[in-house]
C-alpha cells in the first residue's frame, strides 16, 4: 500500500512537467505569408481568427520583420496575448518578389518543422502577400476561405494537385520542377487563382495564365477531373463535363531521344449552345478537343524546353526506364527532346435530353 | 396441571384462543437454573445469553391422555404460530404421549429430530425449530420444525431486465432459489453441495455443478475456498465475491453475480459453477471472463445476427464512455493540431468563457454525473427519479449558462454516462464508471500517450487477472477461436457445439457436431 | 550442471511465439529503416529486406538446433560448450546487450514524443513511469510479458490500414528500374536492416518456457515471414510515396507517412499513430528486462525480482544522460552492429561450437 502511494505521489509530480496548449489559451496561425523585404530581410504576416462570443470570426493579422525564418514567429509572438501556434496552418502564401529570388530557405524550414501538415497549400501571390492575407475573404475567416478556396478547385476544377508534400516531393526529386498556384487579390474581399507559377529549382521563371492552366494539368497530373468547354466555330460552345483524364509517358523503342505523352480524356457533354447535337456533332466536337489539347500541350512543352524546366517530371522518368542515368548528360538532352502529344477523347454519353 | 385457560397469546390476533400458557419468568429461570445444574458447564454461556433475548419463550402443558408434563420451547420470532397451535400443540396434547420418541408418530410434521446431546440445542432453537422436553427424560430432547417463512414471493428481475425469456428472478430464501434451478435442469448430474459459514451468520451457501461436465479442479478450488472462508457476518452474496476472488485489490468483478435462473441453469450446463447464499438474492458464477460481463442474457434469446449487434453496440458504448472525456481533455490540453478545421471555431467558442482548464472542467462534470447518480440510487424511487432528471438539466443547463463549462463538454459527459449504463452486469457497469478517472488523470498528464498509458496499465492488469486461476481475458489472450465465437459476435447455435474453452470441461462437446454440419444440396 | 525445470502452468503455448517475435522485431526500426536502407540501395533497397529475411529462416533454424540440443536458453548452450564457469561468463555480455537494447528502444520513443509532441517532456519522469509500468508487467511473468506483446501488436494493427491513405500520394513507377544499384550496395543496405530484424534472438532465451517447442516452430519462421513481407511491402510503399532526396530529409518516414492522413474527424493522425506507438515499443522493453533479470538469475544465483530492479535502476541511471540527437544515433548505430554481430556472426558460430561439442561428447 505505502508503495502505491508512493507512485501515486510520484505522478503527482509528474504533472505540470509538459507545456500546456489549452485550444482557447492559443492563436492559431491558419496562413502565412512570407515577403522579401528591400534589405536582406524577410516580412512574415500571420493570419489568425478570433472567435467571437456570436459565433461568428474575424480575421487579425500580425506582421513582423527578421532575416530568419524561425525568428519571424517569435517576433510576431510579442504583439499578441496569446502565443502563436503553427500546428494548424493551411495555406502558405509566397510573396512574388521572394518567389523571383527563391524559396529554399522556406522549404527547408518546412521541411524540418513537424507541425505542419503535409497537406498545407503553398501559392505564390500576385504582389505582395502580406497584402493577400490582409484582406477579408469569406464569413468564416480568411484562413478557412483560401483553404477552402485551393482545396475545391483542386478536387473539382483544373489546379493540378498540390500541397506541401507533392512539393517537397518534386523539389528533392532529381529531374523534376517544381510549380505553385498562383493568387491574385482583385479587392480586398475578392481573391481568384490566376494561374500557376512555374519554378526552376526554387525560383520562379514562367508563369501559365489561368485559361492554359486545363493544358498544363493534363501534362503534370497523372489523373484529373473536370470541366472544359470547347470552343467552336462561330458562337457555339461545348461544355464537357465530369471527365476523367490519364496521361502517360511513352519512350520510343527505337529513338531513345522521343517521347509520346498520350493523354486519355473521357466525358461527358453537359451544355451544348448551338441547337441539335446529333453523332455527328459529337464526333467533331471530339476531334476539335483532341486537336486544341494536342497543339496547346505542345506549345507548353516547347516553352518549358525552352526556359530549361521540366515540370511533368521527364528527366524522372526517364530515370525510372535507364539503369544508371546520367543526370548532367539529361541536361543537354532535354532541350533537343522530341515530345509527341497524342490525345484521345472519348465522349460517353450526351446527357439525357436527346 | 392441567391448563385449560390461555394466560399468554402467542398470537398477536387477541381473538384466537389456544391453550399455550407461559409460566413465567420465574418458572423459566428455575428450568434453566436447574439444567444448568445438571448440564454441562460450557453450555452455560449461551443459555444466559439467549435467555436474555425477550422473544426465547417456554411453556409447559400436561397430556391429557397420559397426563405426562412436557415443556415447549421456541424462539417466538422464528417459529410460526400456526404450526404449534394447529398441528404439534393439539396432537401433542390430545394424543398418547410417553416419550420424545412419540414424536415422530403423533405429530404430522416431517422434519422431526431427537438426540440427548443438549449442545444442538442453541443451533436449533436459532434455526426455527421447536424443543420438547418431557420431564421425565431430562437429558433427551425433540426438536419439531415449524419454522416461519417469510420472505418475498418470484418478482420479475430489476437489473438483469430482458424484453422477451423468463421473467422470474432469484430470491432471499435459498430453498427457492435451488428450486428456481433445479426445475431447469432435471438431472440427476446437477450436484448440490451445502455449507454453513459465518460464525454468527451462520448462513447457508450451497453450490452447484454438473457432474461430468464441470471441472473438478475447479470444483475442488471453490469448495476449499469457499471452507477456508472465516468472516463472522456474511449476509449476501457479495461478501463472498469479495473474499473467494484471486485478485482482490482489482476493481474488476472477477465473480458474476446474476438474478436470472435462466442464467444460472444455462452456464452450468457449460461447465461452470454456481454459488448460491441464503438471503441473497443473486447467485454467483464463477469462473468468468471479461466478456461475460458484456453479456446480458437476452442476447441467447434473440437471432444471432441481432444479438451481435446489441454486443458490438455495448462493448463500443463502453469504449466510448471510458474513453470521451479523457480525449477530450487530451485533445483540448494538447493537441490542438488534430481538431478539424470545422470543429475548432465550435471549440473555441463553448470555451471561450471557461474559466477552468479543461481538466478541471471534466472532472467536475463528471462527478457531477456520478453525484446524481448515487442521488438517485439512495433516494426512493419516484424521488430519486425527479432528482436525476431535474438534476440534470438544471445543473447542466445553468453551468453552461453561467461560463463554468463547455457545452459540448456537457454533451460528451452526458453521452458517456448514457452510455456506461448499458452494461448488463450492475458491478462492472461500476467499475467503468470508475475507470475513467485514472484516464483523465494520465490524459491530463501526457496527452494522448499519456491514454495509451493508462491504456497498457489497464491491459497489464486485465492480463495478469485470473478468475479461479483461469485468465480473464480469454479468449483473446490466450486466443481461442472457439470461444471468441460467443464473445463480440454471438454466432448461431449451430456453430457452438463446443462448450467454452477456458472452463476445461471434462466433456467439451455439447452435442455430435457432425449431426448439426451436415449440409444440404439444393433441393434435397 | 543442474536445469530447473519449468512448470507447465508458466509456460506458454507454442503459437504464441509468433507475436513474441514479431513485437520483438516490429519497434526499434521500424520507424526510419526505409531512410537507412535507401541511403545505400537506393529504391532497390526492398530487395535487401527480402534478402535478410531470407537470411534469418537459416538463423533461426540454427537457433532451433542449438536450443534442441541442449535442451535449454542460451546459458545452457554456452555451459554446454565451455563448461559452467566460463559458460555464465560468456553469457554475461549479454546481459549488457538486452540492457542497451531497451534503452535503445526506449529513448528513441522519448525522442520521438520530444521532437514531435511534448518538446519539454521529462525523460527522468517519463521513463520513471514507464519503468515502473514494465515492472508491474515483468513481475507478472512471461505469460503477461507475452500477453502484452500479443496486444502491441494486435491493437496497432489497424495502423497498418491508415498507410492506404497515402496510395494516392503514391507513384510506384519511382522504384523502377529493378537493380540499379550494385551488389555490395545492396550488401551495406541489407547491414543496415538489421536493427530493424533484431528480435529473433529472443528464442534462444524463451526456448524452456514453450510448451511444445516442436510445434513452435513453425510460428517462429511464419513470424520472420510475416515481419519480411511487412518490412518489404512498407518500404515500397515509403519509396512509392517520397522521392529520394526527401526520404533522406526525413528523419522519421514513417511518422511523416501519417501527416498526409486526414479524416473527417481528425486533421492530423500522427499524435494517434506516435501514442499508439507506446503499445509498439512496450513489449520490447519489457522482453529486453524479463530476459536482462533472467540472465542475471541464472549467472549470479539472485532472485528474478532483484534483477529486474537493478535493470530499472541502470535504466533511470543511464537514460538521463543521453540528451542529444547524435547521442542517439549512435546508441541506435552501435545498437545495429552489436545486434548484426550476435544474430549474423556469433549465432553460426554457437551453432558449430555446439554441433562439436556433441560430437566430442558422444565420443
Amino acid at each position: 500500500m505505502k508503495r502505491l502511494f508512493l507512485c501515486v505521489f510520484l505522478l503527482f509530480l509528474m504533472s505540470g512537467c509538459v507545456e500546456k496548449k489549452i485550444i482557447d489559451d492559443i492563436s492559431i496561425i491558419l496562413a502565412v505569408g512570407f515577403d522579401q523585404s528591400d534589405d536582406k530581410q524577410m516580412i512574415g504576416t500571420f493570419l489568425t481568427d478570433n472567435f467571437m462570443a456570436d459565433k461568428s470570426i474575424t480575421n487579425q493579422v500580425f506582421t513582423s520583420k527578421a532575416s530568419l525564418r524561425r525568428d519571424l514567429v517569435i517576433k510576431a509572438n510579442r504583439q499578441v496575448s496569446q502565443p502563436l501556434v503553427t500546428g494548424g496552418l493551411g495555406v502558405t502564401v509566397i510573396g512574388e518578389e521572394l518567389g523571383k529570388r527563391g524559396i529554399e530557405d522556406i522549404l527547408d524550414v518546412y521541411q524540418r518543422d513537424v507541425s505542419i501538415g503535409a497537406r498545407n497549400f503553398f501559392v505564390v501571390s500576385e504582389g505582395s502577400a502580406q497584402k493577400t492575407l490582409q484582406g477579408q475573404y469569406g464569413t468564416e475567416g480568411s484562413g478557412t476561405y483560401l483553404y477552402n478556396l485551393l482545396n475545391n478547385h483542386i478536387k473539382m476544377k483544373d489546379l493540378p494537385e498540390t500541397n506541401l508534400h507533392l512539393l517537397l516531393h518534386d523539389y528533392y526529386q532529381k529531374g523534376k520542377d517544381i510549380y505553385l498556384p498562383r493568387l491574385k487579390q482583385i479587392s480586398n474581399n475578392q481573391v481568384e487563382i490566376s494561374g500557376v507559377s512555374l519554378f526552376k529549382k526554387d525560383k520562379v521563371v514562367d508563369v501559365i495564365p489561368s485559361e492554359k492552366m486545363f493544358f498544363f494539368r493534363l501534362l503534370v497530373d497523372k489523373h484529373g477531373k473536370g470541366n472544359f468547354s470547347v470552343p467552336k466555330k462561330r458562337n457555339e460552345r461545348a461544355s464537357i463535363r465530369g471527365f476523367h483524364s490519364k496521361h502517360e509517358f511513352k519512350i520510343s523503342k527505337k529513338n531513345p531521344s522521343e517521347v509520346t505523352v498520350q493523354i486519355n480524356i473521357k466525358g461527358a457533354i453537359q451544355e451544348y449552345t448551338s441547337k441539335k447535337l446529333g453523332q455527328k456533332v459529337v464526333k467533331e466536337i471530339q476531334k476539335d478537343l483532341e486537336k486544341k489539347v494536342e497543339s496547346e500541350c505542345l506549345k507548353l512543352v516547347k516553352n518549358f524546353q525552352k526556359k530549361d524546366i521540366d515540370p511533368m517530371g521527364l528527366g524522372a522518368f526517364y530515370k525510372s526506364r535507364n539503369r544508371g542515368f546520367d543526370f548532367k548528360k539529361w541536361e543537354g538532352d532535354y532541350k533537343n527532346l522530341n515530345v509527341k502529344i497524342v490525345c484521345h477523347v472519348l465522349i460517353e454519353e450526351t446527357g439525357i435530353s436527346r | 396441571m392441567l391448563l385449560k385457560n390461555p394466560t399468554h397469546n402467542l398470537s398477536n390476533n387477541g381473538n384466537h384462543k389456544n391453550n399455550v400458557r407461559n409460566d413465567g419468568d420465574e418458572s423459566m429461570k428455575s428450568w434453566f437454573q436447574n439444567k444448568r445444574a445438571q448440564g454441562d458447564t460450557k453450555q452455560e454461556n449461551w443459555i444466559q445469553t439467549l435467555a436474555k433475548s425477550e422473544d426465547l419463550k417456554q411453556t409447559f402443558y400436561n397430556n391429557q391422555k397420559t397426563n405426562i408434563r412436557f415443556s415447549l420451547t421456541f424462539l417466538t420470532t422464528l417459529v410460526d404460530e400456526k404450526i404449534i397451535e394447529q398441528s404439534i400443540l393439539t396432537s401433542l396434547l390430545d394424543n398418547d404421549f410417553h416419550s420424545i420418541d412419540d414424536l415422530k408418530r403423533i405429530v404430522p410434521i416431517g422434519d422431526i429430530q431427537t438426540c440427548n446431546d443438549p449442545s444442538k440445542i442453541e443451533e436449533n432453537l436459532c434455526n426455527g425449530y421447536v424443543l420438547v422436553t418431557i420431564e421425565t427424560e431430562e437429558q433427551y430432547f425433540g426438536f419439531i420444525a415449524a419454522k416461519k417463512e417469510i420472505g418475498r414471493g418470484i418478482t420479475s428481475p430489476e437489473v438483469e431486465i430482458s424484453v422477451i425469456g423468463p421473467k422470474e428472478a432469484f430470491v432471499e430464501s435459498i430453498a427457492t432459489n435451488l428450486n428456481l434451478i433445479r426445475r431447469r435442469l432435471p438431472v440427476k448430474e446437477l450436484i448440490i453441495e451445502e455449507f454453513t459459514i459465518g460464525s454468527l451468520s451462520k448462513t447457508k451457501i450451497a453450490f452447484l455443478h454438473m457432474e461430468g461436465i464441470t471441472n473438478q479442479e475447479n470444483v475442488n478450488t471453490v469448495r476449499q475456498r469457499l471452507k477456508d472462508v472465516e468472516f463472522d457476518a456474511v449476509t449476501d452474496s457479495s461478501y463472498i465475491v469479495q473474499i473467494i476472488s484471486d485478485n482482490s485489490n482489482s476493481p474488476f468483478p472477477q465473480l458474476l453475480d446474476t438474478e436470472r435462473p435462466d442464467r444460472v441453469a444455462a452456464v452450468l450446463a457449460e461447465g461452470m459453477i454456481a454459488i448460491c447464499v441464503d438471503g441473497s438474492p443473486q447467485v454467483l458464477l464463477t469462473p468468468t471472463t471479461l466478456v461475460d460481463f458484456f453479456s446480458s442474457f437476452e442476447d441467447y434469446y434473440l437471432n444471432w445476427i441481432i444479438a451481435s449487434f446489441f454486443r458490438l453496440l455495448r462493448v463500443s458504448a463502453v469504449t466510448f464512455s471510458i474513453m470521451v472525456t479523457p480525449l477530450y481533455v487530451a485533445v483540448l490540453t494538447y493537441h490542438y493540431e488534430i481538431i478539424p478545421h470545422d470543429l475548432l471555431s465550435t471549440l473555441i467558442t463553448s470555451r471561450r468563457i471557461v474559466p477552468l482548464p479543461p481538466v478541471l472542467e471534466a472532472i467536475i462534470l463528471e462527478l457531477t454525473i456520478e453525484l446524481l447518480r448515487e442521488a438517485g440510487a439512495r433516494l426512493p424511487t419516484k424521488v430519486g427519479q425527479t432528482i436525476g432528471i431535474v438534476g440534470g438539466i438544471v445543473i447542466g443547463t445553468a453551468s453552461v449558462e453561467a461560463g463554468l463549462t463547455s457545452n459540448v463538454l456537457l454533451i460528451l459527459v452526458a453521452l458517456a454516462a448514457l452510455a456506461s449504463f448499458t452494461t448488463p452486469i450492475y458491478k462492472m457497469s461500476n467499475t467503468i464508471r470508475l475507470l475513467r478517472f485514472p484516464f483523465l488523470f494520465f490524459a491530463y498528464l501526457w496527452g494522448l500517450v499519456g491514454i495509451v498509458f493508462c491504456l497498457c496499465i489497464l491491459l497489464t492488469h486485465l492480463i495478469r487477472l485470473t478468475s479461479l486461476g483461469r485468465p480473464f481475458l480469454e479468449p483473446f489472450y490466450p486466443t481461442r477461436w472457439t470461444d471468441l465465437q460467443d464473445s463480440l459476435i454471438r454466432f448461431p447455435f449451430k456453430e457452438r457445439a463446443m462448450r467454452p474453452q477456458y472452463l476445461r470441461t471434462e466433456k467439451p462437446y455439447r452435442y455430435s457436431k457432425k449431426k448439426a454440419s451436415i449440409k444440404k444440396d439444393i433441393d434435397e | 550442471m543442474h536445469e530447473q525445470t519449468i512448470p507447465d502452468r508458466l509456460k506458454i503455448s507454442p503459437y504464441l511465439i509468433f507475436y513474441a517475435i514479431m513485437s520483438m522485431q516490429i519497434g526499434l526500426g521500424a520507424m526510419d529503416f526505409q531512410r537507412l536502407i535507401a541511403k545505400y540501395a537506393g529504391y532497390d533497397a526492398w530487395i535487401s529486406i527480402l534478402f535478410v529475411g531470407a537470411c534469418l529462416h537459416i538463423i533461426l533454424w540454427m537457433m532451433y538446433k542449438i536450443v534442441e540440443t541442449v535442451n535449454g536458453d542460451i546459458v545452457t548452450a554456452h555451459m554446454y560448450v565451455a563448461g559452467n564457469y566460463l559458460g555464465k561468463v560468456l553469457s554475461f555480455p549479454f546481459i549488457l546487450y538486452f540492457l542497451v537494447h531497451s534503452l535503445a528502444t526506449l529513448r528513441t520513443f522519448i525522442e520521438i514524443i520530444q521532437v514531435w509532441i511534448f518538446p519539454d517532456l521529462s525523460i527522468f519522469w517519463f521513463t520513471l513511469g514507464f519503468m515502473l509500468l514494465c515492472m508491474y508487467i515483468v513481475f507478472g511473468g512471461l505469460r503477461t510479458v507475452v500477453g502484452i506483446s500479443f496486444f502491441g501488436l494486435v491493437l496497432p494493427a489497424y495502423l497498418l490500414l491508415t498507410f492506404g491513405f497515402n496510395l494516392p500520394y503514391s507513384n510506384f513507377g519511382s522504384i523502377l528500374p529493378i537493380l540499379d544499384h550494385s551488389v555490395k550496395d545492396l550488401l551495406k543496405s541489407s547491414f543496415h536492416m538489421s536493427l530493424s530484424f533484431i528480435g529473433i534472438e529472443i528464442v534462444l532465451f524463451l526456448y524452456p518456457f514453450i510448451k511444445e517447442p516442436q510445434k513452435s516452430k513453425k510460428w517462429a519462421h511464419l513470424a520472420i515471414l510475416t515481419t519480411t513481407l511487412l518490412y518489404a511491402v512498407f518500404a515500397i510503399m515509403t519509396f512509392a510515396y517520397f522521392s529520394e532526396g526527401q526520404l533522406q530529409k526525413a528523419i522519421w518516414p514513417t511518422l511523416m507517412m501519417w501527416k498526409i492522413l486526414k479524416l473527417s474527424f481528425v486533421e492530423r493522425f500522427e499524435f494517434i499513430g506516435i501514442a499508439n506507438w507506446n503499445l509498439i515499443i512496450l513489449p520490447n522493453v519489457c522482453f529486453s528486462i524479463w530476459i536482462g533479470s533472467r540472465l542475471v538469475k541464472k549467472i549470479f544465483n539472485i532472485k528474478q525480482k532483484k534483477g529486474v530492479y537493478l535493470f530499472i535502476i541502470t535504466h533511470m541511471a543511464i537514460i538521463t544522460f543521453i540528451h542529444t540527437r547524435k547521442e542517439i544515433s549512435l546508441l541506435n548505430s552501435m545498437m545495429a552492429k552489436i545486434g548484426f554481430a550476435f544474430i549474423m556472426l556469433y549465432i553460426p558460430l554457437l551453432f558449430i561450437a555446439v554441433q562439436i561439442a556433441k560430437k566430442v561428447k558422444r565420443k
